[in-house]
């Protein structure tokens, strides 16, 4: 029986997107935002939404340059393979190395609220094999789960409204961008940036879609979907906290969620932080998937679930670098500001092999 | 593959068995008292835990003088049978004589451990708080913990005082241009009772605004959602006219009406208007409830004796130089970021002038047309 090939849809991919950029920085984006950009920083952070969307818009011009082709099939179209599998390779390895420390942040986080004294390579073991049990599947399913994970999260958006009996208009400030205790410098407030870090994954969607799924409809709005929700969560904290508690709080979101009392149960961070394990499982999933497309693309014709075992297995034991919360931060904060000049140079980079291309007058094979 | 199924699960499952916490194996700590003697040490001070036994009746309580909190625990740890946990603690109390002097570093400790929720109730003992844990004999509560976290619950719910928790506190520690406050409890023979709010200054506890006064700090401090507040309206007179506002709901708002030339020495004006409206469920006097004239007249009267009460509050807070109104907070945000961080705020609050401007509604005089 022949199968039938599923391509994603514009609701999947809205979703997938929205929860691939809900990453772990989320939980500390409060104190980020006052660190590098200061008062009245969730103005800052829309102006880096909007830089994100135009760094989309990069994407997209491939996407319509390239007519649909892969980004592999477009650079071995320009570049010989020997050239290119290196570049692959070196990808693939950092985003083992990216979804590794993403997961395994989770979880020294989580260790600060339960389950002290387990060893969290143990809980990484487990979320390993969910990791591994997604991964085997293709993107169809992988984004079918990402929906019901959506669904189980998004929820908690509704839990501001607990924060509204306390929050005041006068914690925020008439002034703009003063008082960032870091400084204001191009890194600072690519700290913030690194909270969009997910959506460069959609270059990885191309051969899943046809132009019926509208990909890109999907991926912008599924990045406005998520900046409006966390927005909403800034927007509470700046006016629940005031400017230098944030500053002093490690993870304010965890505090605000410590704050909510409901008649039959309280101190629901623990419950509610938990939920989070299953956005951290689509980032390592969507990473760990960036990955194997690249290794795959070196060597196809590898046994079904091999490449995956091995990618797993490499997350797994990368997992063992990051020991303690404070030097897991610090790996993590490395990733993402590297995955962020990913985000931007490989669409450039693109863009400008698709006008050699033009010039020359080849066309990317968009055989899938 | 009913192998693997199998493994798969038990690991699943048996993961949570590595870090087991055993309730009857755990004791919650449900208070913690810090307090200092006079004679004591410097750099020492009494540190006392309250234990709700599992029956939830009875409490242990341990004290020791310790030099840290840290020290203390360790202390209790070898004395209690059963593994210390703070996830459950509700209240911290500190003494009069050790507030005077900053709580600020013991908050922090408290802060930082992720088992305790920001909704712990800070609190002010005007008595020795040992004492207060101590005793198990309060009518109103099985423990001391239990009463006292219900007691402040309630009446922060109405209003009557400031919800003065670890959040409340941080964050007014933190902001800049409001001082924290929090609740005072004093220990009377058959009860605890409320004794008014602490004022601070940064962390240290710098004086107390009277029981009777609360509800007009109250008005000044907070929007008031369901409170009752009782007024003798001539107290210079011997007649002694009264009355009683109940469901009282207010709303305030600041405007920094000159806030140029800080710098220079000009004096900062500020303007606060309190919106008040409630039942006149009690009124004894002259006046008659049936004639809408006198009901106006009324209504004056009420203004004038909150709006007195209220900056006489206001000028003892000047004072004191205490900003728990959070009048910095509107100042800071009418100035540039440099000019107020150059200005003495604390002088140039104590030198303002802050006009307070009372309105009352009564919304209806209860079930009786007169």
């Amino acid at each position: 029986m022949n199968k039938v090939k599923e391509k994603l849809n514009v609701f999947h991919i809205t979703l997938l997107i929205f929860m691939t950029e809900m990453n772990i920085t989320m939980f500390s984006l409060p104190r980020l935002i006052v660190e590098n950009i200061g008062t009245n920083g969730w103005i800052g952070y829309l102006a880096l939404s909007v830089l994100a969307t135009f760094n989309i818009f990069l994407y997209w011009l491939v996407y319509r340059m390239g007519r649909g082709a892969s980004v592999f099939q477009i650079m071995e179209c320009a570049l010989p393979k020997a050239v290119m599998y290196p570049v692959y390779w070196a990808l693939a390895v950092f985003w083992i190395f990216t979804a590794s420390f993403t997961g395994k942040n989770f979880f020294l986080i989580f260790q600060m609220l339960s389950f002290q004294t387990t060893n969290p390579m143990f809980i990484f073991l487990l979320f390993c094999l969910m990791v591994f049990a997604l991964l085997i599947k293709n993107i169809y399913n992988i984004s079918k789960t990402a929906t019901v994970f959506f669904f189980m999260t998004i929820w908690t958006v509704g839990l501001t409204v607990y924060q509204f009996q306390d929050w005041e208009i006068v914690r925020f400030s008439p002034h703009l961008f003063q008082l960032a205790s870091q400084g204001h410098s191009f890194r600072n407030w690519m700290e913030v940036y690194t909270t969009f870090m997910g959506y460069e994954l959609c270059m990885f969607l191309f051969p899943h879609v046809t132009k019926k799924s509208k990909l890109f409809q999907g991926v912008f709005i599924g990045h406005w979907v998520i900046t409006i929700a966390q927005l909403i969560v800034i927007l509470t904290a700046f006016g629940y906290f005031s400017f230098h508690q944030i500053e002093s709080l490690l993870y304010p979101i965890i505090d605000l969620l410590d704050f909510i009392e409901m008649p039959f149960i309280n101190r629901i961070e623990n419950l509610v932080f938990s939920m989070f394990v299953f956005a951290n499982l689509i980032v390592t999933v969507m990473y760990c998937f960036a990955a194997l497309t690249a290794i795959k693309q070196t060597c196809p014709k590898v046994k079904p679930n091999r490449l995956e075992f091995v990618i797993v297995t490499m997350v797994f034991f990368t997992g063992y670098i990051p020991k303690y919360l404070g030097q897991s931060e610090q790996l993590l904060r490395k990733v993402l500001y590297t995955e962020t000049y990913i985000a931007f140079i490989v669409p450039v980079v693109l863009i400008c092999v698709l006008l050699y291309l033009k010039l020359k007058g080849k066309v990317p094979n968009n055989e899938s | 593959m009913k192998v693997k199924l199998v493994c798969l699960v038990l690991l699943v499952v048996l993961t949570g068995c590595t870090d087991e916490h055993i309730l009857e194996k755990s004791g919650f700590i449900r208070t913690i008292a810090y307090d200092k003697e006079s004679g004591e040490p410097k750099d020492s001070m009494r540190v006392t835990i309250s234990i709700t036994k599992s029956n939830h009746q009875d409490a242990i309580v341990y004290s020791v003088v310790a030099k840290s909190d840290k020290d203390a625990k360790s202390h209790f740890d070898r004395q209690n049978n059963r593994r210390l946990v703070t996830g459950q603690l509700r209240q911290v109390l500190f003494g009069e004589k050790l507030a005077r002097e900053g709580i600020w570093k013991h908050l922090d400790s408290l802060r930082r451990d992720p088992m305790i929720g920001s909704r712990m109730h800070v609190i002010i003992a005007e008595e020795d708080p040992y004492h207060i844990l101590l005793r198990n004999d309060y009518p109103q509560g099985p423990t001391a913990g239990e009463y006292i976290d219900t007691l402040i619950r309630t009446e922060a719910k109405a209003g009557d005082i400031p919800d003065s928790n670890l959040y409340t506190f941080s964050r007014d520690y933190y902001d800049e241009g409001i001082d924290p406050v929090t609740t005072i409890i004093r220990e009377q023979k058959e009860s605890l009772i409320i004794d008014g709010v602490a004022l601070f200054k940064d962390d240290k506890y710098v004086g107390k605004v009277e029981p009777s006064d609360r509800m007009f700090f109250g008005l000044l401090h907070h929007n008031i959602h369901a409170g009752d507040l009782y007024l003798n309206l001539k107290e210079d007179h011997d007649d002694g006219e009264q009355a009683s506002l109940q469901f009282l709901r207010s709303r305030r708002k600041i405007h920094v009406t000159s806030s140029s030339k800080l710098l220079q020495g000009k004096r900062l004006k500020v303007d606060m208007d309190i919106k008040v409206e409630g039942s006149l469920l009690e009124y004894i006097g002259e006046l008659d409830m049936k004639k809408p004239a006198e009901q106006r007249k009324l209504e004056e009267e009420i203004r004038k004796s909150i709006q007195t009460k209220c900056r006489s509050l206001v000028r003892t807070l000047q004072e004191k130089q205490t900003d728990p109104l959070g009048i910095g907070q509107y100042v800071r945000n009418s100035l540039p970021v440099g000019v107020w961080h150059r200005l003495d705020w604390r002088k140039v609050y104590a030198d303002a002038d802050i006009s307070v401007h009372v309105h009352v509604r009564i919304k209806d005089y209860g079930k009786l047309q007169h």
